[in-house]
């Protein structure tokens, strides 16, 4: 990274932030008050740290199914195009997972993860079936038929066209600038800090010799762009995962990351307007398609 | 926000129907445009529009999923690639997705952090806002 410019006028919410802390409360212990750190699966697939909710999250173009209803809509409305211009098409389904994607937020969280993945990116079987189809297996004709040209939009445009009717196509960045900006600076705040070396402090009673968590992911030694995963990561891993439990580091954590979103809330509620308006006019698209019976916009 | 340093576009070039998993690809023209089926990322903010440096460099993939960006270096056409330093991580500043998948940028490698969703054949610029920071992006991967 080559900068991180210190978010100096976040200090002047410091004193606006006392009127939201019961705010704060409610909002990040509402998944976590039971105790397990926010470091638990969710209960429809077991899938990889999903993380406690954040003041963040109705902004975020993953809110409450928007991403995995996009995904359907985009689905149907290809199939449909595609069937009417007469070419084969049979992708693998959309995954049922992404209907609540893994998140690694704060990293590696769960035991069952790290046994599976250690560092490495967690696998979706049909997800990649479907990318695998997307990306390599796509032949002329159908790459043809996605693509069209000047006179005749692709279904691969048409489809785009519908489910973003009405969302400009220039888009920010910015609610993933904010979730960035939070989990950096709550990374800092003593609580967190304490956390942290606790987890350390746990880690090298198991043996392994790491500042932080993120020391740990960063381990050169895992090789990421190979899908080798060694025993040696695994092992890591695992105890990453089982200290981050033991010393309530996620609970810590997404507390004190709730604290920053909201004062980045405060002071960005304009644009942040904005893209919660782009992302309900994206919903209400994605449901008209989803409820057509032709599957056509 | 644009620096007072050479800027850089990149072009992370994913070229649908290319089988191999090699790494740094050479099927997409080095055109240093984003063209159909590429993912590309810019260094700087707007796809480094109005800026001097805004047809230098790019970096391109075959189609694949990237879980670290630190071991990938941003191009320049001026300059071999072998004498490339400049690392890809935490500086890309905008994007544009042309390829028939959605792109999930992360902030962190191994597919951690915050995450947002590029959807196809849109277009995401960071705000120049030293605030919130524009360098953000470590990794990514698709969702078809």
């Amino acid at each position: 990274m080559k900068r991180h410019v210190l978010p100096v006028s976040a200090l002047r919410g410091v004193a606006l932030l006392s009127l939201f802390l019961s705010l704060a409360a409610c909002t990040a212990r509402t998944a976590d008050d039971d105790g397990d750190g926010g470091a638990r699966g969710n209960a429809a697939g077991g899938m990889p740290g999903t993380r406690p909710p954040l003041p963040l999250d109705p902004y975020s173009d993953q809110h409450d199914g928007l991403f995995h209803k996009t995904r359907l809509a985009d689905d149907r409305l290809v199939r449909a195009c595609m069937k009417q211009r007469g070419v084969p098409w049979n992708p693998p389904p959309v995954s049922r997972a992404d209907a609540d994607p893994p998140s690694r937020r704060y990293g590696v969280t769960e035991g069952a993860d790290a046994q599976k993945s250690g560092y490495h990116p967690p696998v979706d079987p049909a997800r990649e079936r479907r990318n695998r189809y997307f990306l390599h297996e796509l032949t002329a004709r159908q790459k043809a038929a996605l693509d069209g040209d000047k006179r005749h939009p692709g279904c691969r445009a048409r489809a785009t066209a519908a489910i973003h009717r009405g969302v400009p196509k220039k888009q920010t960045f910015l609610v993933f600038q904010l979730e960035a900006e939070a989990l950096k600076k709550s990374a800092r705040t003593p609580g967190v800090r304490a956390a942290k070396k606790a987890w350390s402090d746990c880690m090298r009673e198991r043996g392994h010799h790491y500042p932080t968590p993120e020391a740990a992911a960063l381990n050169k030694k895992w090789d990421l762009d190979s899908p080798r995963i060694s025993g040696r990561e695994r092992a890591v891993a695992l105890a990453d995962a089982a200290c981050k439990q033991k010393t309530s580091l996620v609970r810590t954590w997404s507390r004190a990351e709730a604290d920053v979103q909201r004062q980045l809330i405060r002071r960005y509620a304009t644009e942040l307007a904005a893209a919660r308006q782009a992302n309900e006019t994206r919903r209400a698209n994605v449901d008209r398609i989803l409820t057509d019976d032709h599957g056509q916009p | 926000m644009l620096r007072d340093k050479k800027s850089w576009a990149v072009m992370a070039g994913v070229v649908l129907g290319v089988s191999t998993l090699t790494g740094v690809g050479t099927a997409s023209a080095d055109d240093y445009t984003c063209d159909k089926r590429e993912f590309c990322l810019w260094e700087n903010p707007y796809f480094n529009r109005g800026s001097q440096w805004d047809t230098y460099g790019f970096a391109q993939w075959n189609a694949r999923e990237d879980g670290n960006y630190n071991n990938n270096k941003w191009r320049d056409k001026k300059v071999p690639a072998h004498d490339e330093v400049d690392v890809l991580d935490n500086e890309a500043s905008s994007a544009r997705n042309r390829t028939y998948c959605g792109v999930i940028l992360w902030q962190h490698v191994g597919h951690g952090g915050a995450r947002t969703t590029l959807y196809i054949d849109r277009e995401k610029a960071f705000l120049e806002d030293e605030n919130v920071g524009d360098n953000r992006a470590s990794s990514h991967s698709f969702v078809c």
